[in-house]
């Protein structure tokens, strides 16, 4: 059943434009993966479908519901919830603050019972619940931002890029988080730079070039695209891509 | 130095910092969640003292209780935080939050001189004095001084509006929401804060603080034209002194600019103002985002 469905999409800032036209739908229950070299326009994506920015034109609709005009405030309520580039968290809040900070538009009793299901998942937040978010390493901050996201309850979790900076062992510990919250039945929209790892964990994929989708299939196919493979997982592109390749 | 001097310095400071805490502290508020400078913040003083002078004066002609002249200023300082606080930030900044900073702050002098014009319109350039709260108090000698108790309960008014808003701030939900859209105005609208509402709301508590101001000042002084401009300069002063945005910061700001000032007032008379400007400088010089800089503000 499709709880994400984005038409047409057009956005950006002001005189720049961004997105040209995106179109994409995302299944409940899925991990739909979104890669595409620097400025491609993958966070301006997410930004759009999560009320950030107002797009300029085209169709989001959520649960069948259009939301092209609602704001931040009023998705999350509905059930999508962003984790944005970089850390997204409180970081002069504690790790306690920031959990509760995540629920605060929830009205319901299963606040703490929440909480302790967090802490219980990421054993690392457990043992430091007041201490400061800005002091945890980046690992440690990429989980709580999850984590804090989570607490909303959202039906569709928008993760922007979480396994950026962070060493490879700890990337592998998020990645591993996501599969996870996936067989819990969670929906996720993740963007990512590591193409390979978010394609080998995604059920479809799409690939997002100068603000169009330029391709969509599978996590499998597109891992076994020659296209992509040559721009998104060269040995010598590494994994931010050569916006030179055109994708066929 | 005699012991008498410093007596007096230090209370004379004390009640100026108050004095200062009250007026810079609604405008530091304002500063910290919607990053801007709110000059209209001076005309909210003057309308408060304005209002509460011209209230007192037929309270006190009717011969209520006299004690219910204090809730009288409260009235007024809530009365004026709500409308002209909805006024003007539902009919100006609203429209602004995107734009310049230095846009923000020319419009918001704009107001403030509209508003300055609508005083002398209501009110006149008479100077009105409602002096009776402060005679019904009486005074107190510390130190074989006399000293106004109505002076002297300023501190106690400062005093509960800090820990009241520490309270707020780190304790209820609004508070903590309000601290999230200082810290990161984008992460907290992810996060489903409504900033709108938090704008408004926060400038309708800043507002009020500042009209709390200028109506618990009234019957101190003499409520006549330019009050307004010589609070919002000190006001800035203070802010700027302590970092804009924080309210440990004004507070620190106040002590510093009160004692400073009542230190020149009693020592040597002429240095008044020039004290609070040379302070103003010297940490703009070693530390110019001031003395309790918050996280910087960013623009998105
Ligand atoms: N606030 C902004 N104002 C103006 N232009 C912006 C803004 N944010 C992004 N852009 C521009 O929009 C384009 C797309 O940016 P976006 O951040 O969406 O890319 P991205 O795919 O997320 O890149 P990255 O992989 O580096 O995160 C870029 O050209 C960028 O310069
Ligand atoms: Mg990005």
């Amino acid at each position: 059943m499709t709880i994400l469905e984005v038409d047409g999409l057009h956005a950006g800032y002001g005189q720049i434009r961004v997105l040209h036209g995106v179109g994409l739908s995302i299944t409940r229950g899925e991990i739909v993966g979104l890669i595409g070299a620097n400025g491609a326009g993958k966070t301006t994506l997410l930004k759009t479908i999560s009320g950030l920015i107002r797009p300029n034109g085209g169709r989001i609709l959520f649960e069948g519901r259009d939301i092209v005009r609602l704001p931040a405030h009023r998705t999350v309520e509905m059930g999508i919830c962003q984790v944005a580039e970089g850390r997204a968290i409180l970081k002069r809040m504690t790790v306690l603050e920031n959990l509760k900070m995540g629920a605060h538009t929830r009205r319901d009793a299963g606040v703490d019972a929440d909480i302790g299901q967090i802490l219980r998942k990421f054993p690392v937040l457990d043992e430091r619940q007041t201490q400061l978010a800005g002091t945890l390493s980046g690992g440690e901050q990429q989980m709580l931002a999850i984590g804090r996201a989570l607490m909303a309850r959202p039906r569709l979790l928008l993760l922007d890029e979480p396994s950026l900076g962070l060493a490879p062992m700890i990337v592998t510990q998020i990645f591993r988080t996501l599969r996870g919250l996936r067989e819990e039945g969670n929906t996720i929209f993740l963007v990512e730079q590591n193409a390979r790892r978010a394609l080998q964990l995604a059920d479809r994929g799409y690939v997002l070039e100068r603000g169009r989708i330029a391709l969509e299939g599978s996590g499998e196919d597109l891992l076994n695209d020659p296209g992509v493979q040559r721009t998104y997982l060269g040995k010598q592109a590494e994994t931010t891509g050569n916006r030179q390749t055109r994708l066929s | 130095m005699d012991s008498q001097l410093l007596v007096i310095i230090l209370i004379d400071g004390l009640v100026y910092a108050s004095y200062l805490f009250m007026v810079s502290v609604g405008l530091t508020v304002i500063c910290g969640v919607q990053k801007i400078l709110n000059v209209t913040h001076g005309a909210l003083y003057a309308f408060g003292a304005y209002l509460t002078a011209t209230l007192l004066i037929v309270y006190f002609e009717a011969g209520w209780p006299q004690f219910g002249a204090f809730f009288v200023m409260l009235v007024s300082a809530i009365f004026l935080g709500i409308v002209l606080g909805v006024i003007i930030e539902r009919g100006l900044l609203k429209h602004l939050y995107h734009e310049d900073e230095h846009i923000v702050v020319l419009a918001t002098f704009a107001a403030f001189l509209v508003l300055e014009d609508v005083l002398l319109l209501i009110w006149g350039t008479d100077a009105y004095i409602a002096a009776e709260p402060l005679m019904l108090l009486g005074q107190t000698d510390i130190a074989e001084l006399p000293f106004d108790n109505y002076s002297l309960s300023m501190v106690l008014l400062s005093a509960v509006v800090c820990v009241i808003l520490w309270y707020g701030l780190r304790r209820t939900t609004f508070g903590k929401m309000l601290l999230a859209v200082i810290y990161d105005r984008e992460l907290s609208q992810a996060m489903g804060i409504n900033v709108t509402k938090v704008f408004l709301l926060t400038f309708i508590v800043g507002s009020f603080l500042g009209a709390l101001g200028g109506a618990y000042q009234a019957p101190a002084i003499s409520v006549q034209p330019g009050i307004g401009v010589e609070v919002i300069v000190l006001a800035f002063a203070v802010v700027v002194i302590g970092g804009m945005g924080s309210i440990p910061g004004a507070l620190i700001g106040s002590l510093v600019v009160g004692i400073a000032r009542a230190a020149a007032v009693h020592m040597e008379p002429v240095l008044e103002l020039f004290v609070i400007y040379m302070i103003m400088a010297f940490v703009l010089i070693v530390r110019p985002q001031g003395l309790f800089a918050p996280a910087k503000p960013r623009k998105i």
